[in-house]
C-alpha cells in the first residue's frame, strides 16, 4: 500500500499499488504533513500541524484508533518498537509517546525548527534535522525516563535542513538542504557529515533506494533529481509534470519495498507520479489523490482480509 | 499640565526639514493576488501567497526599487462591514460560517500609495494563515523569501498568473526594501537570514521594523513559545520604530535588536543602525485595519497619541523616507541618526539613537570589562567624586524591581547616582587612552558618542530633562568648554505603558564642540554633574565614531 498525506484537503489516499487505485481515503485532522508506520506496519501515524494533534490508524481497515493532542506545529514523526516520537517545529522539542497508551513519555529540547526525524534501529537512535538552528540532534532512547539527558549529540549540517531519511542498514543517513541546495551524506557511527553533493533541484523531499545507490530528492519545477550516492553525483534531473502556478513543487517521494518504482508526491498537481527506478523515466502512471499531498509513504503490501483482532480495534 | 507643555515645546523640533511624507508625482495603481493554501517545505501547514501591491501606472519607467511589507499577530477574522477583528479561530486561516478574513496587510495602505507614487513598487503580504498561533515568526520569514521568489517569477520574461507579463523586468529585486510591524519585524529579520544563507539571491538593501518583537532574546516570564533562533540586522541599513505607549509589545523589544547592532559582525558596510523611540506613539495605529486601539491605551506621564492621522504621519515619513534614503539614495538621513530637527509633520518629540558599523568606531567602553566601570575597555583607568558608579547588565539594571530596564540581556551599562554622599560636585572621567594613563589619538573621528537613559528613580526631575556637562582633557592639561548635555539630547523621566521603560538614547557631539584641547593625544572626558542635584542615569557604549555618511 502507499500512503498519502494531502495537506489541503484533510485526507489521507491509501492506494493500492498493486492496481494503482485509491482503496480508501480517510479523513485526518487538520493539515496533515508526516506519516509513520509501527514496526509491525499495523500502525499508521499522521501528524496534523494546524491542529496540532497526532492521530492513529488501523491499518488493517484505515479507521481511527486513538489520537493525542501534542505541542506547536508537529511535523516529523518516526517510531521505534515501542514509541513514537514527534518533531514539534515551533516548540525546539521532540514529543515522545508511548505506541501502546499514547501518554506522553518526555519532551527533548533539540534545535529550533525540528523538520524531519528518522530511526536507526542498528544504532537504537533518533535523529532529528533542525531546520532553523542547521544541525541534527541526536537522541539516546535509552535514556528517557532517566535522569541522564537524552541528548547526546549534535551534528552541523548548514544550508536549512528540510529531510533526512537513514539507509536501510541504519549506519548512514542522508540530509536534503534547501537554502542552498544540497544533499548530505552523515556516518553515524562517527556523527560527522563525509560527503556533501550540489542538487540542481531546490529540495523539498528524500528518499532513498534499499541498497542506498540512489537517492531520489524532489523539490521545485516541480522536480526529481536521482543522485548516485556512491559516485556522488547526480545521475539524472527529470521535470514533473507542471501546474498553472509559477511555484509548481513536489514535496516528497517514496521507494517500493523492491526498489523498482519511486513515487512522487506532485503536490501543485494533486498528482502521484511514478518514476521507473532502473529507467530513471517517469511511467505513464499518474495517480490522483487529494489536494497538495505532501506526504507519501510506502507500506506492507495490500491484505484482503484483515484479522478479527485488527477489525476489533 | 503647563510643565508638560513645556517640557514638550522643549524637545520639539525648532526647524523645518524636507519631508519624505510629500505625495510623489506617478500616477499609482494597485491589485491584489493570492494562491491559496500553498504547501512549502520550511513550513509546516499551507499558506496563502496573498498580498496587494501598489505600483506607478506607467511601469514602462521602470525597474523601480522594492518595497515589501509585513504585518504582524492580530485577529483574522470578523463580520463582514466590521473593523472589530475577534481575535481567533481554531484552524488558522478558517474563518468561521458567517465571517471574513480581516485583510492585514491592507493596513499600510497610507504610506505604500505615497511611495509608489515616487517610483517604488510596494508589496504588503497577508499573514493571517500564520497569526494567532504562538511565535511564528521564523514562518514568516520564510514566507517573505517565498513572495519574493514568486516576485522573481513575475519580474521574468515568462510572467506568471495573475499578473501575466505586466511586472516582467519592472521589478527591482537587487533593490529591496523590507518592512515589519509587531512580529512581522522579526520576520522580516529573519527573511533576511534566510537570504543570507541562500546566498543572497536578494539584494535586500534596508530593513525598517515598527514595535517589533524580539521572541529569539526574549525575557518575558509570559511568553508561552519556545522561542526562535536570535536575528540581527547584518549587513544591510536597519531602523527600528519604538512606539513608547506600546501597549502590545509593552516592553519595546525592539530596542534589543538595536543594542545587538554595537555587537555584530559585518561584511558590507557602511550599514548604518537606528532606533527612533516615539514618544507618545501607540502600537496598533500604524495599520489602519488594527482597531480598537491597544489595550489600556494610556501611557505613563506622556499623552498618547489619539489621531490616527498624526501616528500615519509618522509611519509615513519614517518608512517612506528609510526607503528613499536607502534605496533610492535621497538624502534622508538626518531622519535617522538624529542629530538635526525632524520634519514639521512629526509632532511629537522623537528619541534617536544611531550607530554605524562597529569596525568604523572606537569603542571606548562598553562596560562589558571585567574591571568595569573603573577601567575601560581600552584599560584606561577611570575616577569618579562624590557618585555610585556600578556596571549592571540584564536583569542586574532592574535596581531596584520593578524598574524599567528592558534591553538585551547582553547590553551593559554603568549606572551613575548622585550625590554619593559627599559635598564635592560629582563626576565620572573616562580615561579613553590605554592602560596606564597615557593618551590616545581620536583626531581621525568627528563625532564623540554615548547611549544615556534616565533611570526610574525619585532622583531625577519628573516634568524636566536630567542634565549634566562634558568636557575633554588632553595631554598637556588643556581642558575644553564644558558643554550641557541637553544641548544635544533631552533626557526625560522615563514613560511607557503599564511600566516606565529606560530606554536608550545615542548622544551624539562634534568633536569641534570641544574646541581647546588637542585631539591627537586626548586623555579624558568628563561627565560633571552639576546641573542637577541629584540623579540617577544609566550610560552605556561611549565611542568615538567617523563623520556620518
Amino acid at each position: 500500500m502507499l500512503y498519502v498525506a494531502n495537506q489541503n484537503s484533510n485526507t489521507l489516499s491509501v492506494v493500492n499499488t498493486a492496481t494503482n487505485a485509491v482503496a480508501a481515503a480517510p479523513a485526518t485532522s487538520f493539515s496533515p504533513a508526516s506519516m509513520a508506520l509501527s514496526p509491525d506496519g499495523a500502525r499508521l501515524y499522521v501528524s496534523n500541524p494546524n491542529s496540532n494533534q497526532i492521530l492513529v490508524y488501523n491499518t488493517a481497515n484505515n479507521t481511527v484508533v486513538g489520537s493525542f493532542a501534542i505541542g506547536q506545529t508537529p511535523l516529523g514523526i518516526t517510531t521505534d518498537a515501542t514509541r513514537v516520537y514527534v518533531a514539534l517545529h515551533a516548540n525546539a522539542a521532540v514529543a515522545v509517546f508511548s505506541a501502546s497508551t499514547l501518554l506522553q513519555q518526555a519532551n527533548i529540547r533539540v534545535g529550533f525548527g525540528p523538520s524531519a526525524i528518522a530511526y536507526s534501529q542498528a544504532l537504537n537512535r533518533v535523529y532529528v534535522a533542525n531546520t532553523l538552528s542547521n544541525s541534527v540532534s541526536v537522541i539516546d532512547p535509552t535514556r528517557i525516563g532517566t535522569s541522564a539527558a537524552p541528548i547526546i549529540g549534535s551534528i552541523t549540517v548548514p544550508d536549512s535542513p528540510v529531510a533526512l531519511t537513514i539507509a536501510a542498514d541504519g549506519r548512514t543517513a542522508w540530509v536534503a538542504s534547501s537554502a542552498r541546495p544540497t544533499l548530505a551524506r552523515i556516518d553515524l557511527g562517527q556523527g560527522t557529515v563525509d560527503a556533501r553533493i550540489q542538487l540542481p533541484v531546490s529540495p523539498a523531499g528524500l528518499a532513498l533506494s534499499p541498497d542506498q545507490s540512489r537517492a531520489y530528492v524532489t523539490g521545485y519545477g516541480p522536480q526529481v533529481a536521482v543522485v548516485d550516492t556512491r559516485a556522488e553525483s547526480v545521475l539524472k534531473t527529470t521535470a514533473l509534470p507542471g501546474c498553472p502556478q509559477v511555484r509548481c513543487l513536489a514535496m516528497s517521494a517514496a521507494v517500493s519495498a523492491d526498489g523498482k518504482l519511486v513515487y512522487i508526491a506532485n503536490t501543485s498537481l494533486n498528482q502521484i507520479s511514478v518514476l521507473n527506478a532502473e529507467t530513471n523515466e517517469l511511467t505513464t502512471t499518474r495517480i490522483n489523490v487529494g489536494q497538495s499531498p505532501r506526504a507519501v509513504l510506502v507500506g506492507p503490501a495490500p491484505r484482503t482480509t484483515p484479522s478479527a483482532a485488527e477489525v476489533s480495534n | 499640565m503647563r510643565r508638560l507643555a513645556l517640557l514638550l515645546a522643549s524637545l520639539l523640533p525648532l526647524a523645518a526639514q524636507a519631508d519624505p511624507a510629500a505625495a510623489g508625482p506617478l500616477t499609482v495603481a494597485t491589485q491584489d493576488y493570492k494562491i491559496a493554501a500553498v504547501p512549502m517545505p520550511t513550513v509546516a501547514y499551507p499558506i496563502d501567497i496573498w498580498g496587494q501591491v501598489w505600483y506607478p501606472e506607467d511601469l514602462a519607467k521602470g525597474p523601480y526599487p522594492f518595497v515589501f511589507l509585513l504585518h504582524g499577530n492580530h485577529g483574522i477574522c470578523r463580520a463582514p462591514g466590521s473593523m472589530v477583528d475577534l481575535g481567533t479561530t481554531s484552524f488558522p486561516p478558517n474563518c468561521p460560517p458567517g465571517q471574513v478574513q480581516t485583510p492585514n496587510h491592507a493596513g499600510y495602505d497610507y504610506l505604500a500609495r505615497r511611495l509608489a507614487s515616487h517610483g517604488y513598487i510596494v508589496a504588503s503580504m497577508n499573514a493571517n494563515a500564520i497569526n494567532v498561533r504562538a511565535n511564528g515568526n521564523p514562518e514568516r520569514g520564510q514566507v517573505v523569501v517565498e513572495h519574493l521568489r514568486y516576485w522573481q517569477a513575475w519580474n521574468s520574461p515568462a510572467g506568471g498568473e495573475p499578473f501575466g507579463t505586466m511586472f516582467s523586468g519592472k521589478v527591482d529585486l537587487q533593490n529591496i526594501g523590507l518592512m515589519g510591524h509587531s512580529r512581522g519585524g522579526e520576520g522580516v529579520r529573519a527573511a533576511l537570514e534566510f537570504n543570507r544563507q541562500a546566498g543572497r539571491p536578494f539584494g535586500i538593501k534596508g530593513i525598517i521594523e515598527i514595535g517589533p518583537v524580539d521572541f529569539g532574546r526574549t525575557t518575558s516570564p509570559t511568553l508561552v513559545t519556545t522561542g526562535n533562533p536570535v536575528y540581527d540586522a547584518a549587513d544591510t541599513a536597519w531602523s527600528v520604530i519604538l512606539p513608547s505607549c506600546d501597549a502590545d509589545v509593552s516592553d519595546n523589544q525592539g530596542m534589543r535588536a538595536f543594542d545587538r547592532a554595537f555587537q555584530i559582525t559585518e561584511t558590507a558596510g557602511p550599514t548604518p543602525k537606528s532606533q527612533l523611540y516615539i514618544l507618545g506613539a501607540n502600537h496598533n495605529f500604524y495599520n489602519s485595519e488594527w482597531t480598537p486601539e491597544d489595550p489600556g491605551f494610556s501611557c505613563i506621564d506622556f499623552p498618547i497619541i489619539t489621531d490616527r492621522p498624526q501616528q500615519e504621519a509618522i509611519g509615513t515619513v519614517y518608512v517612506n523616507g528609510f526607503m528613499r534614503t536607502y534605496l533610492g539614495g535621497e538624502k534622508f538621513q538626518y531622519l535617522f541618526h538624529g542629530d538635526s530637527d525632524q520634519p514639521t509633520s512629526i509632532r511629537t518629540p522623537v528619541a534617536h539613537s544611531y550607530a554605524e558599523t562597529p569596525a568604523r568606531n572606537l569603542l571606548i567602553d562598553n562596560f562589558q570589562g571585567a574591571f568595569s566601570p573603573m577601567n575601560t575597555l581600552l584599560g584606561g583607568p577611570n575616577a569618579t567624586g562624590n557618585i555610585a558608579a556600578v556596571r549592571c547588565i540584564d536583569t542586574g539594571c532592574r535596581n531596584p524591581p520593578p524598574a524599567a530596564w528592558r534591553h538585551d540581556p547582553g547590553q551593559a551599562a554603568v549606572r551613575l547616582d548622585w550625590p554619593d554622599g559627599g559635598t564635592g560636585t560629582p563626576y565620572y572621567a573616562i580615561h579613553v587612552g590605554p592602560d596606564g594613563g597615557g593618551p590616545r589619538d581620536v583626531s581621525a573621528y568627528a563625532l564623540f558618542s554615548f547611549r544615556v537613559a534616565a533611570a526610574f528613580d525619585p532622583k531625577n526631575p519628573v516634568i524636566e530633562s536630567q542634565n549634566f556637562s562634558l568636557r575633554m582633557v588632553d595631554a598637556t592639561g588643556a581642558v575644553s568648554k564644558l558643554i550641557p548635555v541637553t544641548n544635544y539630547k533631552a533626557i526625560p523621566y522615563p514613560t511607557g505603558y503599564g511600566f516606565r521603560r529606560s530606554v536608550l538614547r545615542t548622544v551624539r557631539i562634534p568633536l569641534a564642540d570641544f574646541a581647546g584641547v588637542d585631539f591627537k593625544q586626548l586623555t579624558r572626558v568628563d561627565l560633571i554633574f552639576d546641573k542637577q542635584p541629584q540623579g540617577a542615569l544609566f550610560l552605556a557604549d561611549v565611542l568615538f565614531a567617523p563623520a556620518r555618511p
